[in-house]
């Protein structure tokens, strides 16, 4: 144990002193007051120390044990390789009237980077074909591009509109992109039942500027690291918004996707499922299908 | 002069290989293994003007429809087969109804070491170019104005275009071999010239003995550093923008008077430079070209133009969803007032207000002001999704300052419109 060993070491200078030789009786009183001041001195430094230290360790245990959480969530969605899917969103308004928007998603790993997705849109038929492009980064903010199938352009947008509704759902482009590690810090808050399963409850803050929250609590089981909920504060630190998932199916024998994804806004009322189908991991999707190039097949 | 009779025979011959690639599997492999996708839109259009028209035949209203299909057919390995028409009929003009193909090609491609290549074969749209008044560098498919006086909607080029791509860029090269000359509002349309601009084919002539048989080259490469996207490309053959001949005219008799325009197409070549540098709210705009063309008077020039802006965007504006684009863009052209382009020296400013809603309701403000003459023209945007495969854009134009010595805008003075057009995906 640290704690003790550093006690252990700290004693033995502090009594040998008290045994010193022989001393003269005249100074004996002062020198037993003198030992007796310094064993004092020497054992409320060593609590004194003790309690700073221990304190200390639980601190960097939180945050520790937080980016230990999400690393080992990042990791167990590790090689991949890449994937397909369809996807159905449904907007519900505050008086529940809805609309959908169905689009397709590839997604192809890239090994010690950030994801690089591709979504191309299929309905409303006004945007269909129409596609983006996102090439995401650990440690600088992601490329992004649009595609404009009625005028064939291939247009470089900027990533820092990172808080912007997905197609005006309650997504924003953030939430849809692969938390990389790098791009938050993260403190552990507790343990917690979620359903059927034990929970660990982590904070994480978005270390990247232009973030749209101030931070997200993130539910994840202590099995597979499987995000089930996340609640996200806006800067002002108000409860904006909660994601909630459903329906975890494994691929691969490895790879855990949810079927649906419901968030909910609780400042407008607004809401927005995401279902997902046809997960197909281990296509023939390359780096050329996440190209410029690329996207102007992109369909 | 066999060169070009070469060319045309290597272009015909590359134009069959893809018909082989993508034929062997039709023989030997059942049909059902192909992917077929049928889409596409019916768009109702309509402008309509407050003041009666100013130049002789023009009808004071218009009104069209346009059918555009789509079919795609792709293979288990990817190669596929577009085809896109679109017809259009519309109440002013003598034709009344007119056929484009759009897009109609082969697409293959492929990897090579660590590189990708894409052949395209048989009649596409490119696009080049950063910009959003003007679009300088953009010249390999032809501009279709009487669909759209914008200038935004382009005629279906027939190409062969093979693009090689790598960590190191993008190189595309083009063999362009018919020429599609441009089409305009005919005489009864509002938008135009005081003249009428003939587009007969049989009236369109080409300096060179090719005429559209020329085969054209255009190449572009581009590149991304960090932010900056820089793309440098080039074009060497049959201008795209015609030289305009006032016809009859009698260099002695000077009452004979001209009553239309003939389109006259030069051999032009092109240097041109697109940039666009990426910072988080502010995206920097530029492009360049050089050419050696033709002036108003159809002297043969060697001339630089240029655009120059940004556009600055604030996301979330006032706390809501909404977002606001600030857009300032500079347009000037080394022929000034002997220049064929409007945008001779003009600025270009505007206001896109995006609400990001379930409708994707966004409004848009432009203006233009020419800094050489007193003209200045005002355009107002609305653009609403009304269902899953219905929306509508309501467009109003003002010009509020027309200037006689302008000639490429003096005669639009009286064409204040309102334009709504409907669109119906299926």
């Amino acid at each position: 144990m640290n704690n003790s060993g550093i006690f252990t070491t700290t004693i033995p200078s502090v009594t040998s002193l008290k045994f010193t030789g022989d001393t003269p009786n005249v100074s004996a009183n002062f020198i037993i007051l003198l030992n007796k001041l310094i064993i004092g001195i020497a054992i409320l430094a060593c609590s004194l120390f003790l309690m700073l230290h221990s304190q200390k360790t639980v601190a960097q245990s939180a945050a520790e044990k937080g980016l230990q959480i999400a690393t080992a969530a990042r990791n167990a969605d590790r090689n991949f390789g890449n994937y397909v899917a369809e996807l159905n969103m449904i907007l519900r308004n505050r008086q529940g009237q809805e609309s959908q928007r169905t689009l397709r998603i590839k997604v192809l790993e890239v090994s010690g980077d950030g994801n690089k997705i591709v979504f191309v849109f299929d309905n409303p038929k006004d945007v269909r074909g129409t596609a983006f492009l996102i090439h995401g980064h650990t440690t600088k903010p992601d490329d992004q591009w649009l595609y404009i199938p009625a005028l064939k352009r291939v247009k470089r947008i900027s990533s820092s509109n990172r808080s912007g509704s997905f197609m005006g759902s309650e997504f924003s482009y953030e939430d849809l992109n692969t938390p990389e590690i790098e791009k938050y810090k993260y403190k552990y808050l507790r343990d917690e039942s979620c359903g059927n399963l034990d929970c660990t409850v982590i904070e994480m803050i978005p270390a990247e500027k232009g973030s749209g929250y101030s931070r997200q609590i993130v539910w994840h089981d202590k099995n597979e690291f499987r995000a089930w909920k996340i609640e996200y504060y806006d800067r002002k630190n108000a409860h904006l918004k909660t994601l909630t998932y459903e329906g975890y199916e494994q691929f691969q024998g490895k790879f855990w996707r949810a079927a649906k994804m419901q968030m909910v806004n609780h400042i407008t009322g607004k809401s927005t499922d995401l279902n997902w189908n046809n997960f197909n991991f281990n296509t023939k999707l390359s780096d050329r299908d996440f190209s410029q190039t690329g996207l102007r097949r992109a369909r | 002069m066999k060169r070009p009779t070469l060319w045309k025979q290597l272009a015909h011959l590359i134009t069959a290989i893809p018909f082989f690639i993508v034929g062997i599997p039709i023989n030997a492999q059942d049909i059902s293994n192909w992917e077929l996708e049928y889409y596409g839109n019916i768009e109702l259009e309509g402008h309509f003007f407050t003041s009666n028209p100013l130049h002789g035949g023009q009808k004071k209203h218009s009104l069209s429809v346009t059918f555009e299909p789509t079919l795609y057919l792709e293979n288990a390995n990817g190669h596929s087969f577009t085809f896109k028409p679109r017809l259009r009929a519309n109440t002013t003009g003598r034709k009344n109804v007119s056929l484009d193909i759009r897009e109609a090609y082969f697409l293959t491609f492929g990897s090579v070491l660590k590189n990708e290549w894409e052949l395209r074969v048989g009649i596409d749209q490119v696009f080049w170019g950063t910009a959003e008044s003007n679009n300088l560098v953009n010249i390999v498919n032809q501009t279709d104005f009487e669909a759209d006086p914008s200038g935004d909607t382009k005629l279906g080029q027939p190409m062969i275009q093979g693009t090689l791509s790598g960590e190191w860029g993008t190189l595309s090269m083009f063999i362009l071999p018919y020429h599609r000359p441009r089409s305009y509002p005919e005489q009864e349309g509002r938008i135009r010239l005081a003249l009428p601009i003939e587009s007969k084919s049989n009236q369109i002539t080409y300096k060179h003995r090719d005429g559209r048989h020329h085969v054209d080259l255009a190449a572009r490469y581009n590149t991304s550093i960090g932010l900056l996207d820089v793309g440098v490309s080039t074009f060497k053959g049959t201008s795209r923008e015609p030289f305009l001949v006032p016809y009859p005219l009698d260099p002695i008799d000077i009452s004979v008077q001209p009553v239309q325009l003939l389109q006259e197409y030069h051999q032009i070549n092109q240097v041109g430079l697109d940039l666009q540098f990426t910072l988080d709210q502010m995206v920097l705009k530029a492009e360049a070209i050089k050419r050696s063309g033709f002036d108003l008077t159809g002297r043969s020039v060697n001339y630089g133009a240029f655009v120059l802006g940004g556009e600055y965007s604030i996301y979330g504006i006032f706390e809501s969803n909404a977002d606001l684009a600030l857009l300032g863009e500079w347009s000037q052209d080394e022929r000034r007032e002997l220049a064929t382009s409007p945008l001779q020296n003009d600025l270009f400013w505007a206001a896109r207000y995006t609400l990001n809603d379930t409708e994707d309701t966004t409004f848009t403000a432009a203006f233009n002001d020419d800094l050489d003459y007193s003209t200045q023209s005002v355009s107002l945007q609305f653009s609403r999704r009304i269902s899953d495969t219905v929306s509508l854009e309501v467009e109003a134009t003002s010009f509020l300052k027309s200037d006689p010595r302008d000639l490429a805008s003096y005669p639009l003075r009286d064409d204040d419109y309102i334009a709504f057009n409907v669109s119906y995906g299926f």
